[in-house]
């Protein structure tokens, strides 16, 4: 209880804070859209929309992820006159109207998009489509039976539930079905949030009867659903729907409320097919029985989602094998041939069902199950395990339950939940396995608590592992993974640069270990991607987007791939980006948002451009390498400008971010190279930013360039030092010798200093110099009476040397002195 | 023993402790000694059905290390937690608590100090013996003499070469008391207490002197080193004996004098009164009359829906003329959803819900709410008992939404599981038995053994926790891989066994689902003891064994034949909550008054007459709402909550002690920060009175509901109002002298509401109102 009361004091004390907070201190995590108002439209329909948030001046174009909306009329709203602060950081100043013309063919269900302005390419933002009209509820609350408001099916009934429970009325018929689907958690758009996006629902009928419930399920998680066959002794032409917080109280959210008389299957069975053909699947869950329904598979290998009536689809795999359907009669399901996908339903408490396949060994297959993932209730486990040649089972050769959480190649990889939770997906084991022995194999599918039910749903899909290498954007490391706009968007400045890094996540078992080259596709006109070929074993590289000065500014939903540098090799490939939308203290997102098609935007010319020198000589282990920067300005832009390195190849360190001043245009960049510092090429780039009053962490409000990719080389050291132990007396001069291996040989003269001297011995100037022919280094040293006594070790030698007009600094030695006393 | 079998006894000649007889009493006519003995050793013959020849089990010439050399260091207090038995030894000798580690004795006798401690060349030199009899320094001072039996075994031990066990002796089995019951007639009789082992080979001994003997109230009945029981005052208790890993009691009852004792053979309306009445007649104690109408009402409504009747069902009671009214009120009450929302919440209390928002906990307040939803469920559904446990002892999934699954998330408030706090919490709360003090040793008090805790152990071993699908969820499972526990003096695993069992339940998976099977079965005695105990507790303020759970050999019931037959009248009605509740609050035992006779005024444990209970905190403040129709808003929790709905709530985690709402602090709420029943407090204080006098909770309720004013719009004397607020408040009218003196306060302010407020507040002050009687 004390804990609650000083949590709420500090929400309060924080909420204090952030209203008296000027926009230049609130440094916060920032985003540019905090608020799209509202959140939902019917398809075919045009809705006028309300971005709200911050640096969305000059709003040019909304850029969708996918078909279906279009956004036109775009147009500043006035500026708010208080800012309205949110947790975190976040505010909401500026605003921007436009309207949305949602085709009649428009997917239902949530599309992403973001915000092109002059300068800017707006955080990730969420708009909904409904086959349904949609009743904005901004009235009187509707707390009970008697007050309930009055809707017509089908209909999507949008509003704040306050932290109570609401009532709605819809007239019903015995017999008939009422399906009711609430959107809130799928519906938020904040940064961070909790419990009051957990909704429940029930049905009642006037006298209060409980007709129907549901709070969490296996489809929408938090997001309840019903869909019940109204029963025949329904009292009077009404039932009525209540809507309420999980939990009581908080804060309120809005939701919406799809209410019709629409059908909505739990699951499908099976629940894929192949690729490309047609596939006879029962529609499981729907209240008034079981629908056998053919549905076309798409070409396109994946999961894809697949809609009914209702206002969300249901997902299903397309597979390149052939289906296995569980024979439910038999004690076993025979695979014939593999590749395949083993489809079964778990449909009782404590089944099992077993398939028997036939395998050599030194086969490679990869066993992924589909289960929770599509939505089904199952957590399943799998057990492989030998037919012995009595035909008794064997014992267990491999058992999984679920699936490593950082496993990337499921069709879901980049959410980093911390505590490796958070996904479904994960209860859905796959691995990769290589049979011990020729002969007969049963699989055997179960849930991991028993659990089984009509709608327990699942498909295995076992094939040889193909190769595949995606590519993801790379998060920065802000706390709670929030987008990190500024490390992760896509805005190029027309004329300009701008370079990401992504992460190269390897599929499941795969075989290639060659190298890799970066592609993109649906760059608009006049920008190209530029990345130099990824060598083997790199899992992070950048990738550089250039728009040429006659780029028309405008957005486009593009996607990486990579490709084999090794003629012939095919490797499968896609891209995916993960948005957290509701971060929840000290454990994982509660909903993340997930697009394989990045918006990347040219915008406005920006102010800067920044370059860097390409050195001409090696970075040598143990050594600094100076490379001179060049920031030009256009004509009238003073201010200054933060610069920092984002990619460095491995073992090569980079000095913190630097700012050049108001007026200057150059600027080094100094960059060190650890003793073990790989040997080779490697590509290096920076960043360079805009610093405007008020700008947030995440870039919000700063313009960003990228310098081009330059290559350095890391070498060998110039020279090796050895020394042996020297002593010194106090009052006395010494000398002080390291002998010189030359390993990479220099041109002209190197000067050398001695580091480490302790307190009381100094350097007696003129420091030695040393040339490609030097055999040793001789320093004169000098000892006072404030020397301690003793030996002193971790004497370095600092060179000093100058090539190709480039100075380069190189440290190497550890050599010991001891000093004596006088005599 | 039946009452026929009682005697006038007396204190006689001390040697009668020295004869062979188990319960030997000595005849207050029998003065000369050798009489006496001769009659107490044919007394003995005649009760204990074991004569000398039952002793089958022969002695052995060299004795034996575990069955001669161990009792002894047993008896003489060697092994106890205070002297060697600690668990760092004391003066630098070690031995395993009352014995469980025969063997590792064995090594830090005989080897540690080699020739000191046990000198074989030397056995009078033996340390062990010196010690012992205070021939040397010795922090235990001296324990045995010289001549004694327990010397002369250990000396022939150590001359033997102080041999260990070439094969393994045969392991007691049980000990036993010939007699379950004795009754004295008169204070100062006594009797031996005669203890008999028997052995797996089927053999016996008598161990009456190696066995350590205890009474639970030395006021009724003394027992002393050599089981002489000695009748100290009236009344009734228990005297025990303690051999090797067994406790086993016997009943005394001391008479009260029996002048002028007259059974007033009250009439009975079912078994719990006949067994009642039965005990008390035995004791001489003569039962209270029945309570009032006024006062069955309020008292039924109380415990039943945790409120104080309305005015209404008071004006509707009191009208009704039929004979069986009380028995339609008690069904009528059964029959809401408020007695189950009560039992759900008392559930909830044993259960700890409680709600936070710290992930790993598990204990999130969507995970609390699951669990109270689903608890309230059970019981509004009229779930038999053991259904409704057996469904949390099983179940597996979602904490978020499978409210059952929290059993493994509230019993124990940890970011994991933990078998061991978690399979004590489990016993302590569905079995009553505190089994964690077998954990590092044989239970001192009861019968378990560390093998039946660790067997019980492994029942939890493998309950796991895995993420679920959003931050607050997690997923419990069992997972098949895990290990049995280890018990810690073999080093065996040790497989999932129910107590009682001598083989592990078998099977692969999850072993759950046989626990629940044997836990909830209407042959579990324990179980079935254990809920009808807690649900007599509710009832009568005071649990046939007392406290509810702490069930083991040495807290028996104060009646035997009751709490049997509670427990199986609750099987015969299929664990039906409310099949029993009823059976109670019919009784004649239930409805008695709480004025006392003169023969029951001192009796506080047998139910002869009603008890002032204080109302639990959370049925005090919904009884002020009630009576105000002033809801109380609870921190974090939704307008018009009830108190016996709240569970705390926090924004944190939820490991630490939480009572939520400060009012529920201050009146004794459990805390909920452990299992232990302990934790709802029911004494007075002096800050409840501080704040119902001056505190918010009646303060603020008396003015602002507008209940005055509505009753002075509608109530057209100053008596009739009177009347009302009597009623509302205690459930009853204002006695003559009560109305004639509040008359006289409201004077001719009838129609001022401030006047009212003050006679108000002074009831809700009334002790009347604060206890349930």
């Amino acid at each position: 209880m004390k804990t609650s009361r000083l949590a709420r004091l500090l929400a309060v004390m924080a909420a204090c804070w952030l209203a008296a907070a000027s926009p230049a201190a609130a440094q916060g995590l920032l985003k540019h859209v905090e608020r799209v108002t509202p959140r939902i439209g019917q398809r075919g329909t045009t809705v006028e929309v309300t971005i709200q948030g911050t640096w969305l001046q000059e709003p040019r174009e909304v850029i969708f992820s996918r078909p279906g909306i279009k956004a036109e009329g775009i147009e500043p709203l006035p500026k708010l006159p208080n800012m309205i602060g949110l947790a975190h950081g976040g505010r909401i100043e500026e605003q921007v109207k436009c309207r949305f013309v949602i085709a009649p063919d428009c997917p239902p269900g949530e599309h992403l998009f973001r915000l092109r302005t002059a300068d800017q390419l707006s955080t990730l933002a969420t708009f909904h489509v409904t086959p349904f009209p949609v009743v904005n509820e901004t009235g009187q609350p509707h707390y009970t039976i008697a007050t309930a408001l009055s809707v017509v099916p089908n209909v999507t009934v949008c509003r704040n539930h306050g932290g109570s429970a609401h009532f709605l009325k819809v007239p019903a018929v015995a017999g008939a079905r009422l399906s009711a689907e609430v959107d809130a958690v799928r519906l938020s758009d904040v940064h961070y949030g909790g419990g009051e996006y957990d909704l429940a629902l029930r049905v009642l009928d006037a006298n209060g009867r409980e007709l129907a419930a549901n709070d969490d399920n296996p489809l929408h998680l938090q997001d309840s659903l019903v869909s019940l066959k109204l029963p025949a002794d329904l009292q009077g032409d009404s039932v009525f729907i209540e809507v309420s917080p999980s939990v009581p109280g908080g804060i309120g959210v809005t939701y919406c409320l799809h209410i019709g008389s629409f059908s909505r299957p739990l699951a499908a069975y099976p629940a894929g097919g192949p690729a490309g053909k047609p596939l006879a699947v029962k529609l499981l869950g729907d209240p008034l029985g079981d629908v056998d329904q053919t549905i076309p598979v798409p070409e396109a290998v994946g999961t894809f989602p697949f809609s009914s009536d209702g206002p969300s689809p249901l997902l299903l795999r397309s597979s390149p094998f052939p289906n296995v359907l569980e024979d439910a009669a038999a004690a076993e399901t025979r695979v014939a041939v593999l590749p395949a996908a083993a489809n079964g339903l778990l449909d009782k408490p404590g089944d099992v069902d077993t398939f028997r396949l036939s395998v050599k060994k030194g086969d490679r297959l990869r066993v992924r199950v589909y289960a929770a993932t599509l939505g089904s209730s199952l957590d399943p486990a799998i057990r492989i395990r030998p037919v012995a040649a009595d035909g008794t089972p064997g014992p267990i050769e491999i058992e999984a339950d679920d699936a490593d959480p950082m496993l990337v190649d499921r069709e879901i990889f980049g959410p980093n939940f911390r505590s490796r939770g958070g996904l479904k997906d994960v209860f859905d084991p796959s691995f990769v396995w290589e049979p011990k022995a020729d002969g007969d194999y049963l699989l055997e599918v179960r849930d991991m608590s028993g659990f089984g039910g009509p709608t327990g749903v699942y498909r295995v899909e076992i094939e040889t592992p193909p190769d595949r290498v995606y590519v993801q954007l790379a998060t920065g490391g802000n706390s709670d993974w929030v987008e990190a706009t500024r490390y992760m968007g896509l805005a190029v400045p027309q004329g300009n640069r701008w370079t990401v890094n992504v992460n190269l996540p390897q599929g499941q078992g795969n075989s290639y270990r060659g190298g890799l080259q970066i592609v993109a596709e649906g760059l608009p006109p006049g920008v190209k991607l530029v990345s130099p070929p990824v060598p083997p074993g790199q899992s992070r590289w950048p990738v550089q987007l250039v728009a040429d000065a006659t780029a028309k500014p405008g957005g486009a939903a593009i996607s990486f791939a990579v490709q084999a540098t090794d003629p012939g090799k095919k490797i499968e490939s896609g891209c995916q980006q993960w948005v957290p939308f509701i971060n929840h203290s000290g454990g994982d997102a509660w909903r993340a948002v997930r697009t394989d098609r990045p918006i990347m935007a040219v915008t406005d010319s920006a102010p800067i451009a920044i370059d860097l020198v390409p050195p001409t000589i090696p970075l040598v282990r143990g050594g600094e390498l100076a490379i001179p920067v060049k920031l030009t300005r256009r004509a009238g832009y003073d201010e200054p400008v933060e610069f920092q390195v984002e990619f460095v190849p491995q073992g090569v360190s980079q000095s913190p971010s630097e700012v050049i001043p108001s007026g200057a245009t150059e600027a080094t960049l100094r960059i060190t190279a650890e003793q073990n510092a790989a040997l080779g090429s490697g590509p290096l780039f920076i960043r360079a930013t805009t610093l405007p009053q008020g700008s947030g962490e995440l870039g919000c409000g700063r313009v960003m360039v990228s310098s081009e990719i330059i290559t350095i080389t890391v070498a060998d050291p110039f020279v090796e030092l050895a020394s042996q132990p020297e002593s010194i007396r106090r009052g006395a001069k010494g000398q002080f010798t390291f002998a010189v291996t030359h390993k990479t040989p220099f041109e002209g003269q190197a000067t050398a200093k001695l580091l480490g001297l302790p307190k009381g011995v100094s350097l007696i100037e003129p420091l030695p110099v040393i040339t490609k022919e030097s055999k040793e280094i001789v320093f004169t040293i000098e000892a006072t009476d404030e020397a301690l006594l003793g030996a002193v070790s971790g004497l370095g030698c600092e060179l000093m040397l100058k090539v190709a007009g480039q100075e380069i600094r190189q440290r190497a030695g550890n050599g010991t002195l001891r000093i004596d006393p006088r005599l | 023993m039946t009452e026929s079998e009682t005697m006038k006894t007396t204190r006689q000649a001390s040697d009668c402790k020295k004869g062979t007889g188990t319960f030997c009493y000595a005849k207050e006519s029998q003065s000369p000694f050798c009489l006496l003995s001769s009659f107490c050793l044919a007394l003995f013959f005649a009760l204990s059905g074991l004569a000398a020849a039952d002793e089958t089990r022969p002695a052995a010439a060299v004795p034996s290390f575990r069955s001669d050399v161990m009792p002894i260091f047993f008896r003489a207090g060697c092994n106890a937690g205070t002297c060697h038995g600690s668990a760092r030894g004391k003066d630098g000798f070690m031995l395993s608590l009352f014995g469980y580690d025969p063997k590792g004795d064995y090594e830090r006798v005989v080897t540690d100090i080699t020739g000191r401690r046990v000198n074989t060349a030397l056995p009078e030199e033996s340390l062990l013996l010196l010690k012992s009899i205070g021939g040397v320094s010795h922090t235990g001072g001296k324990l045995f003499e010289l001549d004694s039996e327990y010397y002369k075994t250990l000396h022939r031990w150590i001359a033997a070469g102080a041999p260990d066990d070439s094969v393994m002796p045969p392991e007691v089995v049980g000990i036993s008391l010939p007699k379950q019951s004795v009754v004295f007639k008169k204070i100062g009789a006594y009797g031996t207490a005669r203890v008999t082992a028997t052995y797996s080979d089927g053999t016996s001994r008598d161990v009456t002197k190696l066995a350590r003997f205890f009474s639970n109230n030395a006021s009724v009945a003394t027992i002393d080193k050599d089981g002489v029981v000695a009748a100290a005052g009236p009344g009734d208790t228990n005297v025990f004996a303690r051999y090797s890993r067994f406790t086993v009691g016997a009943e005394v009852v001391v008479l009260p004098a029996d002048e002028g004792f007259a059974w007033p053979n009250p009439p009975t309306n079912n078994f719990i009164d006949t067994l009642v009445f039965d005990r008390l007649q035995k004791l001489r104690i003569i039962p209270s009359d029945l309570c009032d109408d006024e006062t069955f009402l309020r008292r039924v409504t109380l415990d039943l829906v945790a409120r104080p009747p309305t005015v209404e069902e008071y004006q509707a009671f009191m009208a009704d003329t039929a004979k069986d009214k009380r028995a339609k009120k008690i069904d009528e009450l059964l029959a809401t959803d408020d007695f189950a929302d009560y039992q759900a919440a008392l559930w909830g209390e044993r259960l700890r819900v409680m709600g936070g928002n710290y992930s790993p906990d598990a204990t999130v307040i969507k995970a609390a709410n699951q669990y109270a939803k689903w608890i309230k469920t059970q019981f509004r559904t009229d779930r038999p008992l053991n259904e409704f446990v057996a469904d949390m002892v099983r179940a597996s999934g979602s904490n978020i939404s499978n409210g059952p699954v929290n059993l493994y998330t509230m019993l124990v408030h940890k970011p994991r599981v933990e078998p061991k706090p978690l399979a004590a919490d489990f016993s302590q709360l569905f079995l009553g038995v505190q089994i964690q003090c077998a954990e590092c040793h044989n239970h001192p008090f009861d019968r378990w053994t560390m093998n039946d805790y660790y067997g019980f152990v492994s029942f939890f071993t493998g309950m796991q926790r895995k993420p679920g699908v959003e931050p607050r969820e997690k997923r419990i499972f069992w997972d098949e891989k895990a290990a049995a526990a280890v018990n810690p003096v073999d080093g065996q695993r040790k497989p999932a066994k129910v107590l009682d069992a001598v083989e592990p339940v078998g099977g692969e998976g999850d072993p759950r689902a046989a626990l629940a099977a044997w836990l909830t079965s209407p042959d579990n005695k324990l179980f079935a003891t254990n809920l009808a105990n807690r649900i007599w507790a509710q009832l009568l303020g005071r649990g046939v064994i007392d406290p509810v759970d702490d069930i083991r050999v040495s807290n028996p019931p104060v009646n035997t034949p009751l709490m049997d037959a509670l427990a199986k009248r609750l099987v015969e009605l299929k664990f039906d909550l409310r099949g029993l509740v009823r059976d109670i609050c019919n009784s004649r035992v239930y409805q008695l008054s709480t004025q006392p006779t003169p023969s029951n005024a001192g009796d506080t444990r047998q139910f002869s007459h009603a008890h002032l209970r204080k109302l639990r905190a959370d049925v005090l403040l919904d009884s002020v709402v009630t009576v105000t129709g002033v809801p109380r808003q609870m921190p974090d929790w939704p307008p018009g909550t009830r108190a016996i709905d709240y569970y705390p709530r926090s924004s944190g985690g939820t490991e630490g002690p939480d009572t939520g709402d400060p009012f529920f602090a201050t009146f004794g709420r459990s805390t909920r920060g452990t299992i232990c029943a302990c934790e709802t407090k029911d004494n007075p204080t002096l800050s409840q009175a501080m704040h119902l006098n001056v505190g918010d909770t009646v303060r603020d309720r008396l003015a602002s509901g507008g209940v005055i004013k509505k009753l002075i719009e509608t109530k057209s004397t100053p008596e009739d109002m009177l009347d009302e607020l009597f009623i509302r408040t205690l459930c009853r009218r204002p006695t003559t002298e009560e109305m004639t003196g509040l008359r006289k306060m409201v004077g001719k302010n009838a129609k001022d509401p401030a006047v009212y407020e003050d006679i108000l507040w002074s009831l809700l002050n009334a002790t009347e109102f604060n206890f349930n009687h």
